[in-house]
């Protein structure tokens, strides 16, 4: 089982080094497998994820659907998605995915996050968002190519999937992962969880399904939640899973090369200004304004 | 007892949801919240025939009696051919009869186009003589907007 190590790796925002803090014992990245192929859509991960995290449940309504809710919220990280499609064979498949923080190892929303300490990746792979630090920009939403990130307008703080890092932390697998009946869902180091993946994989392409394969997107430097897709070559059709997903390329240049500009550009305006004050001297006040 | 094609022409069936346990979770708010209201899974095909759009209320009714949900029009149920006639099969999942936390809040506002009967009320009492096994699983309905 995972480690009891929540060994901080980067912070968001934050100016200079991490400081000393690092643990003695040697660390590996976590992962959860989802496997989409054995998933029967009960939700019950949805419950353990409510209550795990304290929240209330809530009223819904029908919605010619299976899913619970239109989309995720701030108070609710874990959605079955459901989706009926039909393949070019004439066939149906009805694919049940379940929606949460991919935990990626090169995070848009860490990336983009100006608060110091708001969103903290640590050495096993989690990317927590700490809300007390949070400002509420939402500029982690505009990073994230998976749309995870939700505001809650009342508090004004952003939340997430957090892959039960309370849990982790304390040698525990994530709620969700507890919860699930068929085990569908697995959690391990990321070299276990996709030796296992490779192997459920290996045997679909076996039995049928020649398109069967990873999805742990190479575009954000893997992620530590990764699928088993019945069809990995179209990720797309399991409720819009991109299919290389990145971190926005605005995100990368405002961060990068824009802060720096910036940077230059302020201080170029404060030379500019003293030299002005060199040559010029003071401003005079006239004898015309003065009067007024 | 069992009707006849013309007056109930569609096939009927009954299963249950991996959300639900029998009548009991209706009283559980995190069951109610995943799957929160009685509902008739109806093929695309019927729901063009009959213009029945997603979300629309339905009676549906056997010769023993009637069941209010609403419309869920899925890909997942198809017409079958019955010989050689095309017929529609509708689902429903037995879960919702009696009270639950949403029928008590909803007997304060309407009684009426409120589901409290089990889809039972609806299925034909036919018994395997020997092992009493009861067959529940197919029997002629009729679909009304309701």
């Amino acid at each position: 089982m995972p480690n009891e190590n929540l060994t901080v790796k980067a912070i968001s925002g934050h100016p200079g080094a991490l400081g000393s803090g690092a643990a003695p014992e040697a660390s590996y990245e976590v992962c959860k497998l989802i496997d989409t192929t054995t998933c029967i859509g009960c939700k019950a991960c949805e419950v353990a994820c409510l209550e795990w995290n304290g929240y209330e449940f809530r009223e819904t309504t029908f919605d010619n659907t299976y899913q619970t809710m239109p989309d995720t919220e701030w108070n609710y990280w874990n959605l079955i998605r459901f989706s009926e499609h039909e393949n070019s064979d004439g066939t149906l498949s009805w694919l049940m995915r379940k929606d949460q923080c991919m935990h990626c190892a090169d995070p848009g929303c860490l990336e983009a996050c100006p608060a110091d300490g708001a969103i903290v990746q640590y050495e096993n792979g989690i990317v927590d968002f700490n809300e007390e630090h949070c400002i509420g920009c939402q500029y982690c939403v505009t990073g994230c190519p998976f749309n995870i990130p939700r505001l809650n307008p009342s508090t004004k703080k952003v939340f997430k999937c957090s892959l039960c890092s309370d849990r982790v932390g304390a040698g525990l697998e994530p709620a969700c992962v507890k919860s699930c009946p068929t085990g569908c869902l697995h959690f391990g180091s990321k070299e276990d969880m996709k030796f296992e993946a490779e192997k459920r994989a290996t045997q679909l392409r076996k039995n049928g399904f020649e398109h069967a394969g990873v999805y742990d997107p190479a575009g954000v430097g893997g992620t530590h939640v990764i699928y088993v897709l019945h069809d990995a070559d179209d990720p797309e059709k399991y409720s819009g899973l991109p299919a290389n997903p990145t971190v926005p390329i605005m995100v990368r240049f405002w961060k990068h090369p824009l802060k720096w500009l910036g940077n230059v550009a302020m201080l170029l305006g404060v030379a500019g200004v003293m030299t002005h004050y060199l040559r010029f001297g003071p401003k005079e006040v006239d004898a015309k304004e003065a009067k007024r | 007892m069992y009707g006849t094609p013309d007056k109930f022409p569609y096939v009927c069936t009954s299963y249950r949801l991996t959300e639900h346990y029998h009548y009991w979770t209706k009283n559980n708010p995190a069951n109610v919240q995943l799957v929160p209201e009685p509902f008739i899974e109806i093929s695309e095909d019927m729901a063009k025939a009959r213009g029945i759009a997603g979300g629309d209320k339905l009676k549906v009714s056997s010769a023993r009696g009637s069941y209010y949900g609403k419309a869920m029009v899925t890909k997942r149920i198809k017409a079958l051919t019955i010989n050689g006639n095309k017929v529609f099969p509708i689902g429903i999942p037995i879960h919702w009869a009696y009270r639950g936390i949403r029928e008590d809040k909803l007997l304060a506002e309407d009684r009426n186009n409120i589901n409290l009967r089990p889809l039972n009320t609806l299925s034909p009492v036919a018994i395997d003589p020997n092992a009493y096994t009861p067959e529940f699983k197919g029997f002629l309905v009729k679909v009304e907007k309701a």
